[in-house]
């Protein structure tokens, strides 16, 4: 008797412990259905202002281009800010781990770059879609200049921006409020300044709906 | 302390329970990662995804984590035939499956040191793990020696 509860008690105890392993470490899942535009209207390189209206949340997305991680976490994002359009107020923020990935800081100004010409979210997608073409590459920058032309922006322009002071100092600015947030890894969701880890579109859209409510709340309280 | 039985003390055995149990979970993680093809985040000190997609990660199609949920599987479930049936040569194959997973965590501090040049925080928890119980088997081993000498001439332990 004594045997098989010591037994059994193991057998239960590793079922547990590999069941909840299993469950925190399922795949993100991605909304239903293709996604083929890019929803986000917020050009990140035109700084959006991060306070939200009342009624509505904040949602900061810390991301580097060349983490394979953000590149899942990505279209859960994209798909929630089009869901959701007009009560959150969406903040794309530059964290490329430089230390890490080589080409992420000069992905960074791409985007930036393309977001001057109004196209940051068609060349996140770009860089996104495709980065396991540019990640190992030593010089980048003709994939990303492809990725220029496909988006018809203006070649000149984006080479101009890409090493200009705009972008290069909007990036900078994004890591240092990483920083200041103690951001220790990418992807990072920040829902109203509380980190939030959704693991299927389901769960993503049910954490904002919760802060909406809050939202809402607060608003009436307010009035 | 000697009257305690020709057995290791529980503590001891809890412990390398407990370390066996961290092992499976984090050994776990690492592979339900690598065939749900859900990446792991990309920590600022890490370097887990350059690891995990190099070709290390794999030993013949096999991701090298589920070699160590394995080992640490078979620790656990040792040490649990042990506390069953209080076999000594239990704990003589378990500090040589321990002595087999620390040589195997070295190898692969190596090459995450040399050849990567990327470190896995996931999988520098299991090299902890793995160290700390080869340590707990060994003195395991040693009490359960040292409690057996007396006992030599006298009737055998059950």
């Amino acid at each position: 008797m004594k045997r098989s509860v010591l037994w059994l008690s193991a057998i239960v105890v590793v079922a547990a412990v590999i069941g909840a392993v299993l469950w925190t470490s399922r795949k993100p899942a991605a909304a239903t259905g293709p996604v083929t535009s890019v929803a986000p209207s917020t050009s990140s390189a035109a700084a959006p202002n991060s306070t939200p209206k009342p009624g509505e949340v904040l949602l900061v997305e810390y991301s580097d281009f060349q983490c394979p991680s953000c590149a899942v976490m990505y279209p859960l994002v994209r798909d929630v800010h089009r869901e959701f359009e007009g009560r959150i107020r969406f903040v794309f923020r530059n964290f490329p781990l430089r230390n890490l990935h080589m080409n992420a800081e000069r992905a960074a100004w791409a985007a930036e770059a393309a977001g001057q010409q109004g196209k940051f979210w068609d060349m996140a997608n770009l860089l996104f879609q495709n980065q396991a073409a540019w990640s190992a590459l030593p010089n980048p920058m003709p994939a990303f200049e492809q990725y220029v032309r496909t988006l018809n922006l203006d070649v000149q322009k984006f080479n101009a921006d890409f090493d200009g002071f705009v972008v290069r100092s909007k990036v900078d600015n994004d890591v240092r409020l990483g920083n200041e947030d103690r951001i220790q890894h990418t992807p990072t969701v920040l829902l109203n300044g509380r980190e939030i880890h959704p693991q299927s579109y389901a769960e993503f859209r049910n954490l904002v709906n919760q802060a909406l409510a809050q939202a809402d709340a607060q608003a009436q309280v307010s009035r | 302390m000697l009257a305690a039985g020709a057995r290791p003390r529980t503590w001891l055995l809890v412990l390398i329970l407990v370390l066996s149990l961290a092992g499976v979970a984090d050994a776990a993680y690492l592979t339900a990662k690598h065939y749900s093809g859900g990446p792991v985040p990309c920590s600022i000190t890490g370097g887990c995804e350059v690891v995990m997609s190099s070709s290390w990660a794999t030993i013949g199609g096999v991701p090298t984590a589920g070699f160590g949920a394995a080992y640490y599987l078979a620790a656990f479930f040792l040490t649990i035939f042990y506390l069953d049936a209080r076999r000594p040569w239990t704990l003589i194959l378990l500090l040589a499956l321990t002595a087999l997973g620390l040589l195997a965590s070295l190898a692969l501090l190596y090459l995450m040191a040399f050849v990567l040049h990327s470190y896995c925080q996931y999988c520098l928890l299991s090299d902890v793990i793995t160290v700390l119980l080869f340590v707990a088997t060994l003195t395991a081993v040693a009490q359960q020696r040292h409690l057996q000498a007396p006992s030599k001439t006298s009737a055998p332990a059950s």
